[in-house]
């Protein structure tokens, strides 16, 4: 079995006086996707949130390569690969949708890193077309593959993503799917939240599934696409 | 920016009226240079610097002290002095407008409103005093062997005439204006600075020093206003350590009137400020161009409440 990429041991964190998540323990590991499940409010971008060093950690640790990185700040980790493709997607809606990637690519480039773009106007025809548009005048499914190429600029050595399909019509979500697989394949691991169960089973190679701060299911993407459990209690059907 | 006597009222000619258009756009690029920095400051963290006059007025004195020292140790020559006395008062006060951020609006991000504003109005009074108390409670004159041959050089400008002074205005507020756009428009840097303004946590996810650019924004600001404050001290000859409220409050004025947040809207609402003031001066009385420079604000916003290139609520996603 690979190597871990990236482990959480036993997280504990929350916002106010009480926890959010309750001991979350998850492993990426090279060449995966993994998915995190759950309804809202289960936990999930918590979860990011203490992977990327947005929320800090009451207990447990990050563990990245193999070495401890709780108490790093986030670009720190982003300098080391660990990107975030945040929840809502965040474009920058008054840069336009080329300063966006190079918004993106600041972790990385001192300069501005031309060929880094035409790579990306390659893999995502639709935003070469609209590179001097404003990122918010874009369609709710652009604007999701501008985020994520957004965080492809950072270089990932992981790619999390937070709800991509989120409130984007079946053909674009699936169509997003393929892209993450494609980035897959072509080497990057990928951490896959989402509540869209049923597709993002379809695609990850293991799954867990949070429910209020806590791991209650875990196993590869077949087995829990299988479990009646699951497909009662996450995917909405009978 | 002295203005002439008031002539008959009446028919005002074409040389007057390119007098008026020469004088104000003297004075009104000077209120878009301070109006650049409330609306920098306002653009990135959504808050008044209500220090940023007293940062103009440093600026001033820097300029002046700078200028003196370089006389006394026998370094004249104006043509450099004097860029050297500027880009002195630029670094000192971009120094000031850090220190600024640092102490009264860092901690305070994340509060309430009232808070920042409570705490930047009383750095713009420790300023105040800082000044009155460790340099002079009265005037100082600017060093008249600086601005003299400047005031005197005069151009010919068809009927009109242009002072060496006001042509130095123009080319440094322009110089410096044309600086700003590119920086902010056209580079990295200028991206990462309204990233931040845009949305300060996906900037960080980009792996941004929020803190720093935010930093960096008074910084810039307060560097155009200490060039402002340079030029208008050569301008009026005389500065004190309250010389910084009245052009505060009326830069605070353009930026809101051109849509604060705006970077073109501070640039249009300094001129048009400019210009209302000295054809007032003109068909008016000298002393009813506050008035009317307020009475514009206040008829712009009454049209149009997020002022004249300012967004509308629902263009700020
Ligand atoms: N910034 C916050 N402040 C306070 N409570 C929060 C904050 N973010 C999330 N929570 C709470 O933490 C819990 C988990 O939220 P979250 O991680 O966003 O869940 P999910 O992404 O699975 O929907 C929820 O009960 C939510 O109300
Ligand atoms: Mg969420």
């Amino acid at each position: 079995m690979a190597d871990a990429l990236l482990r959480l041991e036993s997280a504990r964190t929350g916002y106010g006086p009480n926890d959010v998540l309750h001991g979350v323990s998850l492993t990426v590991r090279e060449g995966e996707i993994v998915t995190l499940l759950g309804g809202n409010g289960a936990g999930k971008t918590t979860t990011l949130g203490v992977l990327s060093g947005i929320v800090g950690l009451r207990q447990g640790k990050v563990v990245w390569e193999g070495r401890d990185i709780s108490g790093q700040a986030t670009a720190d980790r982003l300098r080391q690969g660990l990107v975030l493709c945040p929840e809502a997607r965040r474009i920058f809606a008054r840069l336009t949708v080329e300063e966006n990637l190079i918004a993106g690519t600041w972790v990385r480039d001192p300069k501005l890193n031309k060929a880094k773009l035409e790579k990306t106007w390659e893999r995502f025809p639709i935003l070469g077309q609209r590179r001097k548009q404003l990122g918010g005048t874009l369609s709710g499914g652009e604007q999701q593959m501008l985020a994520i190429a957004r965080a492809l600029m950072g270089e990932p050595k992981l790619l999390m993503l937070d709800e991509p399909s989120l409130g984007l019509a079946p053909l674009i979500v699936e169509q997003i799917f393929r892209i993450l697989v494609e980035i897959n394949a072509a080497g990057t691991p990928v951490l896959l939240v989402e509540q869209n169960a049923h597709q993002a089973l379809k695609i990850a190679h293991r799954a867990y599934v949070l429910a209020t701060g806590e791991i209650v299911r875990e196993g590869t993407g077949s087995e829990l696409l299988a479990s009646d459990e699951v497909r009662r209690a996450y995917l909405g059907e009978d | 920016m002295q203005t002439p006597p008031n002539p008959d009222s009446g028919a005002l000619l074409f040389s007057q009226m390119l007098e008026i258009l020469i004088n104000g756009l003297a004075r009104g690029s000077v209120y878009a240079l301070v109006a650049l920095g409330y609306t920098m400051v306002y653009g990135i963290l959504g808050m008044i610097n209500f220090a940023h006059g007293e940062i103009f007025m440093i600026g001033m004195f820097a300029a002046v002290f700078a200028l003196g020292a370089m006389g006394s140790a026998g370094l004249v020559a104006v043509g450099i002095t004097l860029p050297l006395a500027i880009l002195l008062a630029m670094a000192l006060s971009a120094g000031f407008g850090v220190m600024n951020e640092r102490i009264a609006y860092r901690k305070l991000r994340g509060a309430h409103l009232l808070a920042p504003l409570t705490s930047a109005i009383g750095m713009s009074i420790v300023l105040q005093n800082f000044v009155m108390l460790s340099v002079t409670k009265g005037k100082v004159d600017f060093p008249r062997a600086v601005a003299q041959p400047l005031a005197n050089t005069t151009w010919s400008l068809g009927p009109v005439q242009l002072t060496a002074l006001q042509a130095v205005i123009f080319a440094t507020t322009f110089a410096l204006m044309c600086g700003l756009f590119w920086l902010v428009q056209r580079t990295r840097l200028g991206i990462a600075l309204r990233a931040v303004a845009q949305d300060r946590t996906m900037a960080s996810l980009c792996g941004m020093k929020v803190d720093r650019l935010i930093a960096f924004a008074f910084a810039l600001g307060s560097a155009l206003a200490a060039a402002a404050g340079a030029m208008v001290a050569m301008y009026q000859g005389v500065l004190r350590f309250d010389s910084g409220y009245m052009i505060g409050l009326k830069a605070f004025t353009a930026a809101i009137l051109g849509g604060i947040g705006n970077i073109p809207g501070a640039v249009l609402g300094g001129l048009i400020i400019g210009l209302t003031e000295d054809l007032t001066s003109y068909t008016i009385k000298s002393e009813w161009k506050q008035t009317t420079a307020f009475a514009i604000l206040i008829l712009v916003l009454w049209l149009r409440p997020r002022g004249l290139l300012g967004e509308r609520v629902a263009d700020k996603v």
